[in-house]
């Protein structure tokens, strides 16, 4: 296990690709996070959305938009697998297909992890900028930052089983991104009155993550602002974690039945 | 003997072709084994399905005598048709990465780099290697732990004489040191000089499998020149002892029963008043054996 972590870590550190998405990534997520209080919709109870513990909703949230340059990054790390063969190379060495594909997981989980980590660290200083009461910091709405993190890993775990079926980077990303448009017609014509939308996979992640602005906050329960305890949906996660073993086990089941 | 693969009617089926066909091995511990056929035969597609990385359709194969496991495979040094490395790592890399799967302890790397001569140039991005010090890693890659048995399909693809040379003797100096090598090639004189049986492959079937002595010398074969060809043919076709013929630029080439020999062909000759001008006994280079049992499978 730690081979394997190690493996994937030498992987992705000397691959300028990497840092250069991921250096992207994390300047343009400060830039938008950090302008989050010119937003018109600021809510009266919660004036500035950068404040703790409302922060922990803006960043995930801001963040969350963001999600597309991970997905990318993932893409061309399971896609390099293919145009180098190492895919093969790491089988005929030893490894079983299964274990290929969850040593490709790892990656999934590294790069979760380090956003989710910066992401962290930006609500944090950004927050203290603010001037929040510090004992603001961990309340009920930091349990975003794991409804963030199960997200990131669910569209993830998304990119990778469409990069582990496509093999090829360029198809692997029109499918990808094609696929949120898909998901939009099927959100908003074909299951229009069906409670099935709710439970398409990128809704259900989207829910995981939360918008601070105060129309939101109205449409969530009905109840007033003041009387709700804002915190993650617990239900929707699961539904996520059940979609990421989906995403898995079926790049698993698709990795072995094919020649590589 | 002990015996390290042994493989048992393996099939593999593709929409369009079989790509192997019923085809039956078994390779000795301490052998040096050729797998010989043009390209497109099946060589590459048979290493693929005892490396796991193809299914068979249908028979088995089984490596050390024992079930198969992913496991296994570590005890096996591969190189399947190209060099797989990532080309933005370093050689270093690419090794370490190689070496972590395997369970390798990493001082093996400077082992292994200095058996192909990459010690120098280990830093250095991958993307920057000829094609030679390319295959020279891949190479290097598959000895990482002293491995059992040492796969290398068609390693000199591609080089230049001297890096053709130079892999040769990277594979004589490993198989003196006891290791079991399975070599897939189309060249018959890099199979001629490296190993010690072979099996010649077309379209996925077994022509011919045994000792690269054997196949060699198996065949009884005749030049025979005279002034009248024609009749030569004829009263050859005739002798008891007589198997093929084919006809050379200015001889014959007479292929003899086994239980005939050379003295009893030329014996006969004299007595149809045949007035030999040319006549030498000589063994089948395996290139001539295998054209001709290539052509005709």
């Amino acid at each position: 296990m730690l081979d394997l972590i190690s493996i994937e870590y030498i992987k992705l550190k000397n691959n300028s690709s990497f840092w250069i998405i991921l250096v992207f990534y994390m300047l343009i997520s400060f830039y938008v996070v950090g302008k989050a209080d010119s937003l018109p919709a600021g809510s009266d109870v919660f004036a500035n959305p950068l404040q703790f513990p409302m922060i922990w909703l803006t960043s995930t949230y801001c963040a969350s938009f963001l999600v597309l340059f991970p997905s990318i990054l993932i893409i061309l790390n399971i896609g390099n697998e293919f145009k180098y063969k190492t895919a093969k190379q790491h089988v005929i060495d030893g490894l079983s297909k299964t274990t290929f594909i969850l040593s490709k997981f790892i990656s999934v989980c590294l790069i979760a992890t380090i956003i989710t980590i910066y992401v962290i660290l930006l609500s944090l200083f950004l927050g203290w900028q603010s001037g929040g009461e510090i004992q603001d910091f961990f309340g009920e709405q930091f349990s975003f930052v794991t409804g963030f993190y199960i997200q990131l890993i669910g569209v993830l775990s998304f990119a990778f089983l469409i990069a582990i079926l496509f093999k090829r980077t360029g198809i692997s990303i029109v499918v990808f991104v094609g696929y949120y448009f898909i998901e939009v017609i099927l959100y908003y014509l074909v299951f229009k009155d069906s409670p099935i939308r709710d439970y398409l996979p990128l809704e259900v992640f989207n829910s995981l993550t939360f918008s601070p602005i105060k129309d939101n906050l109205d449409s969530f329960s009905g109840l007033s602002i003041p009387e709700f305890k804002l915190s993650l949906n617990w239900f929707s996660a699961a539904i996520g974690a059940i979609y990421i073993a989906i995403c898995l086990s079926l790049s698993i089941l698709i990795f072995n039945r094919r020649d590589v | 003997m002990d015996t390290i693969l042994k493989i048992d009617s393996l099939t593999k089926k593709y929409p369009s072709l079989f790509a192997v066909s019923q085809l039956s091995l078994s390779i000795d511990k301490g052998s040096v084994f050729g797998l010989l056929g043009p390209n497109g035969s099946g060589k590459t597609t048979t290493l693929g399905i005892i490396l796991g990385v193809a299914s068979a359709t249908s028979g088995n194969f089984s490596w050390f005598g024992k079930k198969n496991s992913s496991s296994d495979r570590k005890k096996i040094g591969a190189l399947l048709e190209t060099p797989n490395f990532y080309s933005y790592l370093s050689a270093k890399s690419n090794l370490k990465i190689s070496a972590k799967i395997k369970g390798i302890d990493l001082k093996d790397i400077d082992r292994v780099a200095e058996i192909v001569n990459l010690k120098d140039r280990l830093n250095d991005k991958f993307k920057t290697y000829s094609l030679g010090m390319k295959q020279r890693l891949a190479i290097a890659s598959a000895l990482l732990g002293n491995p059992e048995v040492l796969v290398l399909d068609e390693p000199t693809n591609g080089l230049d004489p001297q890096g053709i040379a130079e892999i040769r003797t990277v594979i004589q100096n490993i198989s003196k040191m006891g290791v079991t090598i399975i070599l897939a090639s189309h060249a018959l004189d890099e199979v001629e000089k490296v190993c010690s049986h072979v099996c010649v492959i077309k379209k996925g079937k077994s022509l011919i499998q045994g000792s690269v002595s054997d196949v060699l010398v198996g065949e009884n074969l005749i030049e025979v020149a005279c002034s009248e060809i024609e009749k030569l043919k004829e009263i050859t076709t005739k002798f008891s002892g007589f198997k093929a013929l084919k006809e050379e630029n200015h001889y014959l080439l007479v292929t003899l029963k086994d239980s005939s020999s050379s003295i009893e062909f030329s014996k006969y000759l004299i007595t149809n008043n045949i007035i030999i001008s040319h006549f030498v006994k000589r063994t089948k280079s395996l290139e001539e054996f295998f054209l001709e049992t290539t052509k005709d499978a």
